[in-house]
C-alpha cells in the first residue's frame, strides 16, 4: 500500500513541479521514505497526507486502517 | 478550672452535644475557605457560648491537641467536627464580616484567639530557637530566625531568591538543603495549621516551597537497599553491546539514560512477562533471577523484572544508588511475582522508572522505531530541572540514533503540517470506531499485541482525549488461560464528554484472539470482585469504584 502512495506522490510531484505545491509533495516524499511513517504521525496528519495524495474522503478510513495494520508494526 | 467545666478531658478532648445539636452544627451553612468548608454554627458557638470559647482557647494555647465536637450514640462516640487553628480564625474573620457582627464581646473573643496564633506569637516563640536536621548525611543546626527571615520576604523576592541559580547558598548552607530544612521545619511544627500567617508567608510556604524547588532528591537513596543485583553477572558480550558506543564524556545522568534507552533497543519482550500469578514451568523459569545471566543480543527476551534487574546492575557499576519496589511485596521476595518500580538518584535528579510503563507502554517497541521512551522520568517539580532532564534525554537519543534521525522525521512532519490545507479534526466517535476495528483485526499474540494497541492509542487520540475521553486498563484475565499462562486483556473506557461523568462512559473488553465486545460496568465489577480480573498497572489509572485485587 505504501508503495502505491509513493508512486502517486511521484506523479503529483511532476504535475506540481512549477508551482508552490511542489515543496509540500517533496516533504511528503521524505515522509513516505520511512516504511513506518504512519505509526509516527497522529491520525489527523496521516489523513491530511492521504487527502493531499487525492485519496477520496470516503476511502480515507479504509486506507488508513490498512496502513496501520499490525503486520507493519514490528 | 474544674473537670465539670471541661468534661472533654475524660473523653479524648471531644465536646459532646446531643445528636440533634450535632446535626444542627453539621448542617449549618458553610463558610468557604480554599480547601475546606467550615460549619458556620461551629464558629458562631465559639464566639457566643462560653464553653465553646474556652475549649477553643485551650486548643489555641496548645493545652489540648484538637478541638472536636461529637455525640454519643449507643455507647459509641460518633461524629467529628474539627478544624485547624488557622481554619477557625480565617472562618471567624469571614463570618464576622459577612454577618456584620459588632458585639464587643464577640470581637474581643475573636481578637484574643487571633493574638494567640499571630505572626508575632510565632516569631516570639521560635526566633531564638534552632532546628537540627540531617540532609544527605550532613548535619545542620539552623537558626529558626533565618527561616523566619526568609519566609518574611514578599513572594516576588522569595521566588527570585529561589530561582536565581547564582545564589548557591542561604545562610551558609547549600540552597536546596536550606529550603529542604525550611519545608521540614514547617511540617514538623505544623506552622500553616497552627498560626495565622501573613498572606505572603502563606503563599511562600504553600505555593512556592511546595512546587518550585529541588527538594525531592534530598535524603533520598543515600544507599542501595537492593541485594539481588549483587548476585548476578551480566553476560560480558551483552555488557559490551550495551556500553561499546557510549561516549566517555556523557554526564552521570546521561550515562544512566543512555543505558536505559540502549537496553530498550537491544531487548525484546518475553510474552511470559505476563507470567504473574501463573503456574508451572513458566513461573519457575522467571522466578530464577539467574536467568538474566543468559541474556544476550541474540537471546534477548526479558520480563519486566528481568529488565529491571539488568538495569540496576548497570546502575550499580556507575555507583548510583537505587531501590526497586515490588508491588504488594515488602522487598525483593517479590521478584518474579510482581511488577517492579525503580527509583534512583543522580545528584539533584530523582528518577523514576516504571517497568509496566517501560514495557506495556512500549518503550522497548518505541525505541526500535526511534520514538521517545515514556517509562523513565524525573520526579523533580522544578520546571528548569525537568527541562534539563529532557535535554539530557534528547542528547542521548542523538547519540544512540546517530545524527538526529528521529528529530529529522519530526521536523519534516512539522514542516509538512505548515504546508498542507488538509489537516482537519476527526470526530472522537470516528476515532473510537477506527481504534476498536483495529483491535478486532489483530493477528498478534501476547505482549506484542499490547505494544501495538498502546501505540495505536497514542497516534489516534490526542493529548486531551487521552486525558479526558479514553483510558485503557490492562488486566490479568484468568478466564483466558492458555496452558499455564493467564492472558492479558484490556478494558477500554470511552466518554465523548468526560470520563469523570460516569453515566455516559462506555466500556469495552478486548481479549486476545477474541477481539472487542461491549461490557457493562457491573459486569466488570463482578469479574474483579470474583478474582477473574486483576489490575496489571499503576494505581492512578484504576477504574473508579473498582479497587486493586489480586487474581485467584
Amino acid at each position: 500500500m505504501i508503495d502505491k502512495l509513493r508512486k502517486i506522490n511521484e506523479g503529483l510531484l511532476i504535475l506540481n513541479k512549477n508551482n508552490e505545491q511542489k515543496e509540500k509533495y517533496e516533504l511528503i516524499k521524505k515522509i513516505l521514505k520511512d516504511d513506518k511513517c504512519f505509526f509516527k504521525m497522529d491520525i489527523e496528519t496521516s489523513y491530511a497526507l492521504l487527502r493531499d495524495l487525492e485519496v477520496k474522503e470516503k476511502d480515507l478510513e479504509k486506507i488508513y486502517k490498512e496502513l496501520i495494520d499490525d503486520k507493519y508494526f514490528s | 478550672m474544674s473537670d465539670d467545666n471541661f468534661p472533654y478531658e475524660k473523653y479524648n478532648n471531644v465536646l459532646f452535644e446531643s445528636e440533634e445539636e450535632y446535626n444542627d452544627i453539621n448542617r449549618s451553612s458553610a463558610i468557604y475557605l480554599p480547601g475546606n468548608f467550615i460549619c458556620s454554627e461551629f464558629i458562631n458557638r465559639i464566639l457566643t457560648r462560653d464553653n465553646y470559647y474556652l475549649y477553643a482557647k485551650r486548643f489555641f494555647c496548645g493545652e489540648i491537641n484538637e478541638f472536636k465536637v461529637g455525640y454519643v450514640k449507643n455507647g459509641d462516640i460518633c461524629g467529628n467536627i474539627s478544624y485547624s487553628k488557622n481554619e477557625i480564625i480565617r472562618a471567624m474573620d469571614v463570618y464576622i464580616k459577612e454577618n456584620n457582627l459588632r458585639d464587643k464581646e464577640v470581637l474581643e473573643r475573636f481578637q484574643q484567639l487571633r493574638d494567640i496564633i499571630s505572626v508575632k506569637t510565632f516569631k516570639n516563640k521560635f526566633e531564638n530557637t534552632s532546628f537540627t536536621i540531617t540532609i544527605d548525611n550532613n548535619k545542620y543546626e539552623i537558626k529558626v530566625k533565618d527561616i523566619i527571615e526568609l519566609l518574611s520576604n514578599s513572594t516576588y523576592e522569595f521566588e527570585s531568591i529561589c530561582d536565581d541559580n547564582n545564589i548557591k547558598e542561604l545562610y551558609g548552607i547549600p540552597k536546596n538543603h536550606f529550603l529542604y530544612a525550611v519545608k521540614e521545619f514547617i511540617e514538623k511544627e505544623q506552622i500553616s495549621s497552627n498560626y495565622d500567617l501573613t498572606n505572603s508567608m502563606e503563599r511562600n510556604i504553600k505555593d512556592v516551597l511546595k512546587y518550585y524547588y529541588d527538594m525531592e532528591a534530598c535524603n533520598k537513596y543515600l544507599e542501595t537497599p537492593d541485594t539481588l543485583y549483587q548476585k548476578i553477572e551480566i553476560n560480558p558480550d551483552f555488557e559490551k553491546d550495551v556500553l561499546k558506543d557510549m561516549p566517555e564524556d556523557l554526564s552521570l545522568l546521561e550515562k544512566c539514560l543512555y543505558i536505559y534507552v540502549k537496553l530498550c533497543t537491544l531487548l525484546s519482550y518475553d510474552e511470559e512477562y505476563f507470567a504473574l500469578n501463573q503456574e508451572g514451568e513458566v513461573l519457575e523459569k522467571h522466578k530464577d533471577y539467574k536467568n538474566v545471566e543468559k541474556i544476550t543480543k541474540e537471546n534477548n527476551r526479558v520480563t519486566c523484572y528481568e529488565f529491571n534487574l539488568l538495569y540496576t546492575k548497570f546502575l550499580s557499576k556507575l555507583k548510583v544508588n537505587f531501590q526497586s519496589s515490588y508491588r504488594n511485596h515488602l522487598d525483593e521476595e517479590g521478584y518474579g511475582k510482581a511488577h517492579v518500580e525503580l527509583g534512583f538518584r543522580v545528584g539533584k535528579y530523582l528518577v523514576f522508572a516504571d517497568s509496566v510503563e517501560s514495557i506495556l507502554e512500549g518503550d522497548i517497541a518505541n525505541s526500535k522505531i526511534n520514538q521517545r521512551v515514556s517509562g523513565l522520568r524525573a520526579l523533580n517539580k522544578n520546571s528548569n530541572t525537568q527541562e534539563e532532564f529532557d535535554n539530557a534525554l534528547n542528547k542521548v537519543y542523538k547519540v544512540i540514533y546517530k545524527g538526529n534521525k528521529k528529530e529529522t522525521f519530526d521536523d519534516i512532519v512539522k514542516e509538512y503540517q505548515k504546508k498542507t490545507n488538509n489537516y482537519h479534526d476527526i470526530a472522537f466517535d470516528d476515532k473510537v470506531r477506527i481504534f476498536l476495528d483495529k483491535l478486532n483485526s489483530i493477528d498478534y499474540q501476547g505482549v506484542d499485541a499490547m505494544s501495538y494497541i498502546l501505540h495505536l492509542k497514542r497516534i489516534i487520540f490526542n493529548y486531551n482525549e487521552l486525558n479526558f475521553n479514553i483510558k485503557l486498563n490492562i488486566i490479568c484475565d484468568t478466564n483466558t488461560r492458555n496452558n499455564d499462562l493467564a492472558r492479558v486483556s484490556l478494558i477500554i473506557r470511552t466518554n465523548e464528554d468526560d470520563l469523570q461523568n460516569d453515566s455516559l462512559t462506555k466500556y469495552y473488553l478486548f481479549t486476545p484472539f477474541k477481539g472487542v465486545k461491549e461490557i457493562t460496568y457491573d459486569e466488570i465489577k463482578e469479574l474483579f470482585d470474583s478474582g477473574v480480573f486483576s489490575y496489571l498497572e499503576r494505581d492512578d489509572n484504576l477504574i473508579p469504584g473498582i479497587n486493586r485485587r489480586g487474581a485467584k
